[in-house]
């Protein structure tokens, strides 16, 4: 393992943009949970770097609407995923490189979310970047969001929607549902407003959702339980924040953290900064990424 | 002042306490069962904005509070299966319960812009919906469009300029090769997507244990078209010198565990419906008649042609496929040309005029049986095809003499193939492999020319009516290998030996080559009893052949394969034993041979990055030419060439070396490759060419030679968003060197040839759509030490064409294909010009085609070859007008 994680660093180091959620799952077992009454895309937009606030990533997130549960997540996530299913269902240890499904827009959108309308609360599974840590897993209630109504209306894919804000874990948001799709859903966490969703916008131009796709579509809801299923760990959101937060002050202490003993290796840059072979890393040596979280508190 | 204070505060929360109102009530269904859930919203009569918002609970209560103003409020309840609901109330506090019907949910569906190409590293995957345009009616027409895929004018598929290997629809291989059935029959509009599949191994037990670089496309259908039968029929009649039609009925049902593609075809528009996909004997001689252009066969073919396929897959409950097919054909197709063929000889150049005609009658009946179980641990295919071929023709040809040509043979090939592998159960990276491939061929072929054409050789210099050539010829191949897979592992690098036994027969008799009737001389003796008054020469031996060739060839050797993610290599390492044997039984020619051979090859693969690839190849060969090129008593070849082999068995030493690089970026629709490839032979004999006159008379002599060749080709291809404009372009260049002894004189011949191509396809807007595709070639060949170099031939071709969809189902679509060709020092050019008038009405396409507007005679092309050039102007298809429909049955 510590060889391929090797290889993959060197890649990660040369372009750190790609790094993003490197820890697939093996989709090949699993239960269904639900069956889909509708299947929303929204596109995601992302600013990683704060001091770059035009520099924005997308990913198209899907979210699967049923009667009693609904589920958002990564399109780019699940197509990793099942590369990496078919790859180990031939026999190879598993389909390492994101970056094949990671297109010029760039972004992962990390956070798995399911909904339990019955019981009012939500489980997310997230996953930390490429450093085999265990695929974390906590829950959180379902009226997260203390919305207001604002007058204002909007028409968005031929539905029109009516406007709330809220404010939510550091940022404000401004959300636009419809009362024609009468579903209290909406994209990664947010829920709560009497119709769905259709678009979502932070207030610095950091994050927004669009939604670009409505169908009618019944496909089975699942729910992973394949051999990376001991790897779940059950935590806390404050738990998932401290890791997201050592990792990106630190990835590489965070990995040699995570996995004792591995060897990372570096580019090495001669005096004009041309790249020249690669070397251990020293000792303490530290690496940041920048990091913007959604969730700043 | 804090009683000022107080007082200000308690008239405030008073007021406040005044505008309050709060609208209480229950949600229940029409059975009076509580709707927990829904939704309840508080909105404002003047303009329909929110206010605010509650849910009903588990017992259907919701209690709404506001502090608007307003006189009257709107309430609106509404849910999940809920027929939404409004009440119009007074703003005061109040109850108000509402009963609601429920009502299935159905979304207006807002398609996602889908992302046109996906996928990652060895597969692509092109949505086809978003390069479709409403001109498309079968998926060859998108296939052209898509990025790295182009279509042939034969219908053959080519990604990033290499021809597909597998096409399977919905997984699943039916057609066995023959798929321009499927991509010329399957509505562009029922599938989904097309699945392009990089270095695809098709065998499910092989993959990681041996590397392939063959390319497949899957063809992935709308859930719509799926378990359906559709059955679509083709009708069209027009006019060009003669009456003009086409018809056909294609049914197609594609489910998951069947599938059926049956067609009826017939026409004589210039589609030919008899292939030759299965043949493997093909005739040692032929009638000289036209050669075809390569261009689109709707051009040029002057046929009548019918033909009948029947194909089914069925899926059994071993998850086994079992496919079957069954086809019959034939066609008859009249050609016509003025030619001239350019020997190039060292110190001269000897030019050949002809005018050539024959019309030619072809009929084909084939049937094929298909076991394919492809399972991670066991593979098994069993295949079965026999078919047989009738042609019969007769040309005439004006070289100054009026020639007339005759020929009639029939072929008949059958070919089994057993593909097993086994793997073991409790290390699945262990097992055996065995391959098993016989084949059959019998040709019995016939020439007749008149009148004679080599009295000198055949008649003591006298003048005679008729040459016959009679040549049978019967081929058996069997060829049989086994492997051990894995006996060997050690870290990545696998050793798998095998050992491998083949084995070959020909047979060729060929009959003494006879002279009907003398001119001049009637006293010769009659010799057969068929009828015809033929006649034998008293040096028969010379012109008649009975010779076996045997060929038995063990071989024993190990594949040894290095494979990471990113690095694989292949060397195969054989020792081969050969045993030659001739048995000429009239001449003299008879010989053995026994060899110890080994011809090892290497193949090499880098990943770069998932987008940049590298791989090289580099193998070496041995060839003993077979009973084709060994036969010591003379065959007439055609009218002008008679050729006989008398020489020992000899051997060609080879070997040639590629690199590729290959680039794709999916998200960024480019894909290129760079390859070089060069070949070096060294060859025991010449084949001596001689010329007396314009008839040519080839002897193969003992002496050592080499050539060799090579060739750079770049092939790049982007596709864009913006209006779906998408780009292919190839070039290749290649240099050859080859040594052929003319005249008794060695010389060697320098070829040379540059080729670029650019297609490209663009729309407009979204009702008009262009496409062109351009292409220019320039041959040169010389020969060394000599100053007679010919011209060079430069061509260049451009077709465009622009589709117009306007209101109403109408579409008008002219299209204009300009040919430049420029030989031996003349520049011809040529333009072909069409139109065609679409109309859809419902389900009926409708299409008025005006072909060849400017009523051109004839196709010319030239090209070198070898030591000969050859300049050909083809008479195609006049002025034709054809209307015809298309539309599903059911």
């Amino acid at each position: 393992m510590n060889k391929k994680l090797y290889f993959l660093l060197l890649l990660t180091l040369a372009i750190p943009r790609l790094a993003l959620a490197q820890n697939p799952i093996n989709i090949d077992e699993y239960k269904v949970i639900d069956q889909s009454r509708f299947i929303i895309t929204y596109e995601a937009m992302m600013t990683d770097d704060s001091l770059k606030p035009t520099k924005h990533n997308y990913d198209r997130l899907v979210l699967m609407v049923g009667d009693s549960i609904s589920r958002c997540y990564s399109n780019t996530m699940h197509r990793y995923d099942s590369a990496f299913t078919v790859s180990e269902r031939k026999g190879h240890d598993g389909y390492k490189n994101m970056s094949h499904f990671v297109g010029d827009s760039g972004g992962v959108w990390v956070p798995d979310v399911y909904k339990y309308y019955g019981s009012k609360r939500m489980t997310i599974m997230h996953r930390i970047d490429e450093a085999r840590v265990p695929i974390y897993l906590y829950d959180e209630p379902l009226d997260l969001m203390d919305w207001k109504m604002s007058f204002g209306t909007k028409e968005i894919l031929g539905y029109p929607c009516f406007k709330a804000e809220c404010d939510f874990r550091g940022r404000h948001w401004t959300a636009w549902f419809t009362m024609q799709i009468p579903v209290k859903d909406g994209p990664w966490k947010f829920c709560g407003l009497p119709g769905l969703i259709l678009e979502m916008e932070e207030s610095r131009g950091h994050y927004a959702f669009r939604c670009i796709g409505i169908e009618n579509q019944q496909k089975p809801m699942i729910w992973y339980d394949g051999p990376r299923f001991e790897d779940y760990q059950r935590c806390t959101r404050a738990d998932v924040m401290k890791q997201e937060e050592d990792y990106h002050a630190d990835f590489i202490g965070y990995i040699r953290m995570v996995n004792p003993g591995i060897k990372i290796h570096v580019a090495k840059r001669d005096a004009s900064g041309k790249y020249a072979g690669s070397e251990e890393a020293p000792e303490g040596y530290k690496k940041a990424l920048p990091y913007n979280p959604v969730e700043l508190e | 002042m804090k009683q000022i204070v107080f007082l200000i505060i308690s008239i405030f929360f008073s007021v406040q306490a005044f505008a309050q109102t709060t609208i209480s009530g229950e949600v229940l269904n029409e059975k009076k069962q509580p709707i927990f859930n829904a939704s309840v919203m508080l909105l404002r009569v003047t303009d329909s904005l929110p206010m605010a918002y509650t849910f009903t609970n588990e017992k259907g209560h919701y209690q709404l509070v506001t502090q608007s103003e307003e006189a009257k409020l709107l309430i609106a309840v509404y849910g999940f299966n809920l027929k939404r609901q409004f009440k119009e109330v007074e703003n005061k506090t109040q109850t108000v319960d509402f009963t609601v019907q429920e009502e299935a949910l159905q979304l207006k569906e807002v398609s996602v812009k889908s992302e046109k190409i996906w996928g990652s590293n060895d597969t692509v995957n092109y949505v086809v919906d978003a390069f479709r345009d409403t001109t498309d009616i079968v998926i060859a027409d998108v296939l052209k469009k898509m990025p790295g895929i182009e279509v042939k004018d034969d219908g053959k598929v080519e990604y990033k300029g290499k021809p597909i290997s597998k096409f399977y629809i919905e997984n699943m291989d039916m057609l066995q090769g023959r798929y321009n059935l499927a991509t010329t029959s399957i509505a562009a509009s029922d599938v989904a997507s097309v699945q392009v599949m990089e270095n695809h191994q098709e065998v499910r037990a092989l993959q990681n244990i041996q590397f392939s670089d063959n390319v497949a496309l899957n063809i992935k259908l709308k859930e719509n078209a799926k378990g359906t039968f559709a059955l679509m029929a083709d009708l069209g009649a027009g006019w060009a010198d003669s009456l003009q039609y086409e018809g056909g009925l294609t049914g197609m049902y594609f489910a998951k565990r069947n599938q059926f593609l049956g067609t009826l075809k017939a026409n004589n528009s210039g589609t030919n419906l008899v292939d030759n996909e299965n043949v493997t004997v093909y005739p040692m001689a032929s009638m000289v008649k036209p050669s075809a252009p390569g261009i689109s066969g709707v051009r040029h073919t002057l046929n009548r042609s019918q033909g009948v396929t029947y194909n089914s897959l069925h899926k059994l409950k071993n998850e086994a496929e079992l496919s079957y097919s069954l086809l019959f054909g034939g066609d008859r197709n009249r050609k016509s040309s003025e030619s001239r063929t350019l020997y190039l000889l060292p110190d001269d150049t000897i030019s050949l005029a002809e005018r050539m005609q024959s019309l030619e009658t072809a009929r084909m009946l084939e049937g094929s049986i298909n076991y394919n179980l492809n399972k991670d641990l066991d593979y098994l295919k069993i295949s079965l095809t026999a078919s047989g071929h009738r042609n019969w023709g007769e040309g005439l040809v004006d070289n100054g003499e009026l020639i007339r040509q005759e020929e009639n043979y029939q072929s008949l090939c059958a070919k089994a193939n057993i593909h097993w592998i086994r793997k073991s159960r409790r290390d699945p990276e262990s097992g055996i492999e065995f391959n098993s491939t016989t084949s059959y061929g019998t040709l019995p072929y016939g020439l007749q020319v008149a009148p004679g054409c080599f009295p000198e050789v055949l008649n003591g210099g006298e003048d005679y009516a008729t040459t016959l050539q009679n040549i049978g010829y019967q081929s058996f191949k069997s060829e049989n290998f086994l492997r051990f897979l894995t006996s060997v592992v050690w870290k990545r690098l696998r050793i798998m030996p095998y050992f491998n036994f083949s084995m070959e027969e020909q047979a060729l008799n060929s009959d003494a080559l006879c002279v009907i009737a003398r001119r001049n001389d009637e006293a010769i003796q009659p010799l057969c009893s068929d009828g015809l008054l033929r006649f034998a020469r008293n040096d028969g031996d010379q012109f008649s052949n009975d010779i076996r060739w045997h060929k038995y060839q063990p071989a024993a050797g190990a594949y040894f394969t290095y494979d990471r993610r990113r690095v694989n290599v292949t060397l195969m390492v054989p020792v081969q034993l050969r045993y030659l044997q001739l048995d000429d039984r009239i001449g003299t020619a008879s010989d053995k041979q026994f060899k110890v051979l080994s011809q090892p090859s290497l193949s090499f693969r880098y990943d770069f990055s998932h987008n940049w690839k590298v791989s090289t190849k580099i193998a070496t060969y041995n060839n003993t030419p077979s009973l084709r090129m060994l036969y010591s008593g003379y065959i007439l070849q055609n009218y002008r060439t008679l050729s006989r082999y008398d020489c020992p068995l000899a051997d060609t030493y080879g070997a040639n070396g590629s690199l590729t690089l290959s680039f794709k970026n999916i998200m960024k629709y480019v894909f290129g490759d760079l390859s070089v490839n060069y070949n070096r032979y060294r060859n025991e004999v010449m084949y001596a060419q001689s010329f007396e006159g314009n008839t040519m008379v080839i002897n193969a002599v003992e002496q050592p030679s080499w050539g060799d060749y090579l060739s750079v080709s770049l092939y790049a291809g982007k596709g864009f968003s913006w209006k779906k404009l998408n780009i292919n372009a190839k070039c290749s260049c290649g240099w050859g060197r080859s040594p052929h002894l003319v005249q008794n004189q060695v010389a060697t011949y320098y070829n040379q040839g540059w080729n670029a191509n650019l297609t490209a396809s663009i729309a407009i807007t979204d009702y008009i759509f262009f496409n062109n595709k351009g292409s220019w070639s320039r041959f040169t060949t010389s020969v060394d030490g000599f100053t007679a170099g010919s011209q060079p031939i430069v061509s260049l071709i451009d077709n465009a064409n622009l589709s117009v969809v306007l209101p109403f189902g109408l579409s008008v679509t002219p299209s204009v294909e300009l040919y430049h060709t420029r030989s031996e020092g003349r520049t011809d050019n040529f333009v072909l010009l069409d139109f065609s008038l679409g109309y859809t009405f419902r389900k009926v396409k409708l299409s008025l085609g005006v072909n060849n507007i400017l009523d051109t005679e004839s196709f010319v092309y030239s090209y070198y070859s070898g030591i000969y050039g050859y300049y050909s102007a083809y008479s195609i298809r006049p002025r034709s007008v054809m209307l015809a429909a298309r539309f599903k049955v059911f």
